[in-house]
């Protein structure tokens, strides 16, 4: 059977609609499962929020001053 | 006549295809509406009722560090140096505890607790981790003597905050009435270790260990009481080498169950 040009170009049109409807469904779909999604995340769910920081301790030991001292003698000043 | 017929199918074929478009197109509004009012408060207006919603937020802050400062040790087993952020004179060389702003030598009062501050909206409790023991913060090795102890007083670290106490539960020991760390409904802790008194006249000294410990159960938030202090306790055991030595502590902050 063959076709005739007029009939070639409404077949084609028929198929470039139907590519375009089925785009258009896909996209509607994300826009549901997107708008969905925002609502559901945007409730009042209590936050697990941990926040950590520090802090330091420190100390310095210094070595002993020996202030024995045995003998007579002169020392200096 | 067949060009009448044409436009009028392709008119036919296109009706679906903007009928979608307008709903995709709708759909789109409505999802930049919800994006933009996410994480802000939101208001809404139903029979003269506002609703708002304020988000959660927990957050802490540590204030202040532990600076003993530079001194000399006993090296004499029967009379080893303690110092202590809850003393006054720490043997008049380490740093001076005693007093805001003063002290011999002493330009400030620099070795106060570990102060933390929850500064969010919430009520959080409060978790401690030491990165060093006893045995890992000294170097000596006997450790005959040796103790590294903490405990935690409600209040910031000059202990003027708590309101509460100030106005007649200031010599009480630490307990139900805390102003800053409240009793959580659910565990029915507070502060931990309990009982340590405002004046530091009895201490509730728990030795230093590098696992969690819950210090606070319940912090309470805003301007007034939302600080508890961490105050620590050294005594050094007599074959200590000197040298400088330091540790670190991480505090956490979560939400109260």
């Amino acid at each position: 059977m063959v076709m005739t040009k007029k009939g070639v170009a409404a077949k084609r049109a028929e198929i470039k609609n139907k590519t375009v409807i089925v785009l258009l469904i896909v996209l509607v779909v994300i826009a549901v499962v997107t708008v969905s999604w925002i609502i559901i995340s945007s409730d009042n769910a209590p936050h697990t929020d941990i926040e950590r920081t520090g802090a330091e301790l420190s100390v310095n030991v210094l070595p002993q001053q020996n202030t024995s001292s045995s003998g007579i003698g002169n020392f200096p000043p | 006549m067949g060009t009448t017929e044409s436009k009028t199918e392709e008119k036919t074929n296109k009706t679906p295809i903007l009928k979608v478009l307008v709903i995709v197109l709708l759909l789109a509004v409505v999802g930049i509406f919800f994006s933009v009012l996410k994480d802000k408060i939101t208001g809404f207006v139903t029979q003269g009722n506002v609703e708002v919603n304020v988000q959660a937020l927990s957050s802490l802050s540590v204030n202040s560090n532990v600076y003993f400062g530079n001194g000399t040790i006993s090296n004499d087993p029967a009379n080893l140096t303690s110092i202590s952020t809850e003393e006054g004179d720490n043997y008049g060389e380490f740093n001076n505890c005693s007093v805001i702003n003063g002290g011999i030598n002493d330009t400030g009062r620099d070795c106060t607790g570990i102060e933390v501050e929850n500064n969010g909206n919430v009520y959080i409790n409060v978790t401690m981790d030491a990165l060093n023991n006893v045995s890992g913060f000294f170097s000596s090795q006997t450790l005959t003597g040796a103790d590294f102890t903490f405990a935690v007083l409600d209040g910031n670290r000059t202990k003027n905050e708590t309101a509460m106490q100030i106005m007649g539960a200031g010599n009480e020991g630490i307990g139900p009435n805390n102003a800053s760390c409240q009793i959580n409904g659910n565990t029915g802790t507070s502060i931990s270790p309990s009982g340590s008194y405002l004046n530091g006249s009895w201490m509730n000294w728990t030795t230093i260990s590098t696992n969690p410990y819950a210090i606070c159960s319940n912090l309470s938030f805003g301007d007034g009481n939302d600080t508890i202090t961490v105050e620590f306790n050294l005594t050094f055991p007599a074959d200590e080498p000197v040298g400088l030595k330091s540790n670190s502590f991480t505090f956490t902050g979560a939400q109260a169950d």
